[in-house]
């Protein structure tokens, strides 16, 4: 059997979050307060996280500031030899938790928004967050930390892009995340609503591809685009089981963000295991790790050492099978449903400015 | 751009060199990281905020004394800027 490093641990500390994103990525169903790992499970999960050679953690949730002891969290992966990146709406968060924060070493600070302009991100967010955010960010620039923007982008705000690039040289983080939205957990059933057109997605490119040139060296741009206008699928986490873990509230782990789709799977718990043999050997990891599990026109093309056949969760999601080829790479026997899906999206036009309004599904809260 | 000599190239802010065991030529950046070999480790080392560009020059030239003097100045230069390019490193 051929090893693969840990690289990376993504900590989801809690699906418990003060904001209702209608693309959030985290599962329909969403684990409670009661059923969170301890924060001594996760010090634990950290330490062997170090031990087994991952270099990066990302903190996330949810909101993981809804945790009372982050601080505590931050410290213990810094203490493992993380580097330890939090990944937040910046909701909970004042200037003395941030320098508590960043006194136990937090590295690295993603800050997420919603749009340039108020009024629509907190429509999105389906909370008042916006202004906080603002408030957060000249805290966070003027501290020695890393700081991201990460702008999620969709049909319903892409058409301000110059501003949201004009409102990150405002804020001047050192990198800026344009995310197109991936269609996961609570963006499927939004999903005709936040798709972009052909020819938004077009513009979107070109814009920050001059953003780029004119901004380097002052701050990077990262570009995320929406898999379901490429010509081969993305490389998600990786590779399953290749580099990434990531770790549920309740302490499952798991090789990909939305594997909880799949149905049959098990995902077993770092409460009962060792990190290193969920890693190595849970039979969640090596389902899908390799090339064995692989249909055609994976198994003789040149492209599965490149993104390794794509995403298996999208897989699911799409051609109603975890072991197909992603249905986003256009050799996908099941590529018809992505581009019957791109024709109706195209076909309507683009949402006039603020006369209609889609009908959000927004993200609940887990109970208690 | 390229720095100028005289000024004091600094890591960015969550910018380092990894703690873990066996990993301490990585340089951590946020999401990415960069395995520095032999002169590019001992560059970033150097990258204090109080040292120059010229004094990390003459420092390198100094420890690969068989290099071309010239080549070494042309590549730290070079280096730098790629990581001022990464928003790794600060010019002060």
């Amino acid at each position: 059997m051929m090893t693969y490093p840990l690289l990376a641990v993504i900590a989801e500390v809690t699906h418990r979050c003060p904001l209702h994103c209608v693309y959030c990525s985290n599962p329909l169903e969403m684990k409670s307060r009661q059923e969170e790992l301890s924060t001594g499970d996760w010090l634990s999960v950290f330490e062997q996280a170090g031990k087994m050679g991952a270099l990066q953690l990302d903190i996330t949730g949810g909101e993981p500031l809804a945790r009372a002891d982050l601080t505590d969290l931050v410290a213990g992966a810094r203490k493992a030899k993380l580097y330890v990146n939090l990944i937040t709406s910046g909701v909970g968060l004042n200037e003395a938790r941030l320098d508590a924060l960043l006194e136990a070493g937090l590295d690295h600070i993603q800050l997420s928004f919603q749009d340039a302009l108020e009024a629509p991100a907190n429509e999105f967010a389906g909370t008042r967050a916006h202004a906080v955010k603002l408030a957060l960010a000249a805290q966070i620039s003027s501290r020695r930390v890393a700081f991201t923007m990460n702008a999620v982008v969709h049909r319903a705000n892409l058409d301000r892009l110059d501003e949201i690039i004009a409102l990150a040289e405002e804020l001047a983080p050192h990198r800026l995340e344009v995310a197109h939205v991936q269609y996961y957990g609570w963006a499927v059933p939004n999903r005709e609503a936040l798709l972009p057109t052909r020819e938004q997605l077009d513009r979107s490119v070109e814009i920050v591809e001059t953003a780029r040139r004119r901004l380097k060296g002052k701050m990077r741009i990262e570009f995320v685009t929406p898999d379901y206008y490429g010509k081969f699928p993305k490389a998600c986490m990786g590779g399953w089981g290749r580099k990434l873990m990531l770790v549920t509230p309740a302490g499952e782990a798991m090789p990909c963000h939305a594997a909880g789709v799949i149905p049959e799977m098990h995902f077993d718990s770092v409460i009962q295991h060792p990190l290193l043999w969920l890693w190595e050997e849970s039979p969640a990891f090596q389902k899908f790790r390799g090339e064995h599990w692989m249909p055609e026109p994976c198994r003789g093309c040149d492209r599965r050492t490149l993104d390794f056949g794509g995403c298996r969760c999208q897989a699911l999601l799409l051609a109603g099978d975890a072991a197909a080829t992603d249905p986003t790479c256009s050799l996908a026997p099941a590529r018809p449903v992505v581009d019957a899906i791109l024709a109706r999206v195209n076909s309507v036009p683009e949402i006039p400015a603020a006369t209609t309004r889609p009908d959000w599904v927004y993200r609940v809260n887990p109970a208690n | 751009m390229p720095p100028e000599l005289e000024q004091r190239p600094r890591l960015a802010p969550g910018c380092r060199l990894s703690e873990a065991p066996g990993q301490t030529a990585t340089l951590m950046m946020p999401e990415s990281a960069l395995q520095l070999k032999g002169p590019g480790l001992k560059i970033i080392q150097l990258c204090d905020g109080k040292r120059t560009v010229a004094d990390i020059v003459r420092i390198l030239q100094k420890a690969f004394p068989e290099a071309q003097a010239e080549r070494v100045q042309k590549d730290i230069v070079e280096f730098l800027k790629t990581l001022h390019d990464r928003r790794a490193v600060d010019f002060e």
